[in-house]
């Protein structure tokens, strides 16, 4: 009988620590968060897909019976998604959509901001009244030139670009409170000072020899760098305007 | 009449831009793709639980919670547990033909298979497994045409559904193709 007990005791024991396992391995709730150049996205109960041409809605409230809702026609070269509180922010070779989730099986667009530079890569991301997007215009995105552009979105419905910078040739971007990182390829990653929110003061450039940086996610204390060969993990915890090393995963 | 004149140029112009279009111009001879076809997509329609792999072809990323998730192109999701940041390690990798983008939510990542839209159940690291799949709706992530870069023509061989689904693009010399982009 004893044996039986103890047995059952295991057993519940052992329930226990794989349930604290299982929660701990996806982090539960938690909200998880994509690179830059992202196509797929989730916000609320739903998750949102943007093709060349269009974006798509699935209401995921049952998280695996995802129910097909809408098609929205965006425009041409459609390229990334950024979720951020009740709106999405399209980026395309040309402009930056914003759509409105009010309804969120079917959103609805509310502007839209025509680059002065056309034919570039751009994702774009955004918090508050700001939004950031990184323009390329070399190798198969077209002529012109490449630049961070900073929209003021306090009117949601008629961004105002505030400021343009150069740069050498961009890739993904992230921010994370102040700060802001943005890829440039072999350059590294750009980190900017983003205190005056308008005003982007460049700091430091992170780079590693033969290393070419193309995506970005600060994530908590970290900052998860995609590059040519694999990852490079920075901490962000001491100085988020001065990102430290803190490994490498090689493919 | 003049308007009719260029008016009947510019239709001509959109339409001759079309994929599928066929016009006399086409050359007999040229260096295209051709499809290659799986007569049975049961296993292009697996969803597994794989070791870690070596990432050959990395694309888009996401993150949740300790782990990073990395799209194989046309494969796959590498995993990566970094709980502790200075010694990340890859802790395995899901199998999904013509995998190109992803998201997760609630321990479920959304992920495409050919066209699907498929739900993986990743809460419990040893049960990995296909929860839901929603069929055809991402029509432009299989393989309907050949790569294109830049803005050369590209002619290859009109698909045939009724060869099975195409699992890759061959490039060679083609004749008297019918299609380019």
């Amino acid at each position: 009988m004893k044996t039986i007990y103890q047995l059952l005791i295991i057993i519940l024991l052992t329930g226990l620590i794989n349930c604290t396992k299982e929660s701990a391995f996806v982090g539960g709730n938690t909200t998880g968060a994509s690179g830059s150049t992202a196509r797929f996205t989730t916000s609320g109960n739903y998750l949102y897909v943007v093709d060349n041409v269009s974006l798509k809605s699935f209401d995921i409230s049952n998280n695996t019976n995802p129910v097909y809702k809408s098609k929205t026609d965006i425009g041409i070269n459609i390229e990334t998604i950024f979720p951020y509180k009740d709106k999405l922010f399209i980026g395309s070779s040309s402009s930056m959509y914003i759509y409105s989730l009010a309804d969120p099986a079917r959103p609805v667009r509310i502007a839209k901001a025509e680059y002065t530079i056309r034919m570039a890569c751009d994702p774009v991301v955004a918090k508050d009244n700001v939004a950031y997007a990184t323009l390329r215009a070399n190798g198969s995105c077209g002529g012109g030139i490449s630049a961070l552009v900073v929209y003021n979105i306090t009117d949601i419905a008629d961004p105002k670009l505030e400021t343009t910078i150069p740069l050498s040739g961009p890739y993904g971007l992230g921010l994370k409170d102040n700060s802001l990182y943005v890829c440039e390829g072999p350059g590294g990653i750009k980190v900017f000072n983003i205190t005056s929110i308008y005003n982007p003061i460049p700091g430091v450039i992170l780079t590693a020899a033969g290393t070419s940086f193309y995506d970005v996610i600060p994530y908590g204390n970290v900052l998860i760098a995609q590059v040519n060969d694999g990852f490079i993990l920075y901490d962000l915890s001491v100085n988020p305007h001065q990102p430290t090393f803190l490994s490498r995963i090689q493919n | 009449m003049r308007s009719i004149i260029s008016l009947t140029a510019i239709a001509i112009i959109i339409f001759s831009s079309c994929d599928y279009k066929n016009t006399s111009n086409l050359p007999s001879q040229v260096e295209g793709y051709s499809p290659a076809y799986a007569p049975d997509a049961t296993t292009f329609k697996q969803i597994t639980a794989e070791p870690a792999r070596t990432t050959v072809n990395g694309g888009k990323i996401y993150t949740v919670g300790n782990l990073l998730f990395q799209v194989e192109q046309d494969s796959g999701i590498h995993i990566i547990n970094y709980a502790n940041p200075s010694s990340p390690q890859k802790l395995g990798f899901i199998r999904s033909f013509l995998c190109k983008e992803l998201s997760v939510k609630n321990g479920f990542i959304y992920t495409n298979n050919l066209s699907d839209l498929v739900v993986i159940d990743i809460n419990n690291p040893n049960n990995i497994r296909e929860v839901g799949r929603t069929s055809g709706v991402f029509p432009d992530l299989a393989l309907q045409y050949p790569p294109k870069a830049g803005f050369a023509k590209v002619y290859f061989e009109c698909p045939d559904p009724t060869k099975g689904i195409i699992t890759g693009w061959k490039k060679q010399t083609i004749h008297n193709p019918k299609c380019w982009r």
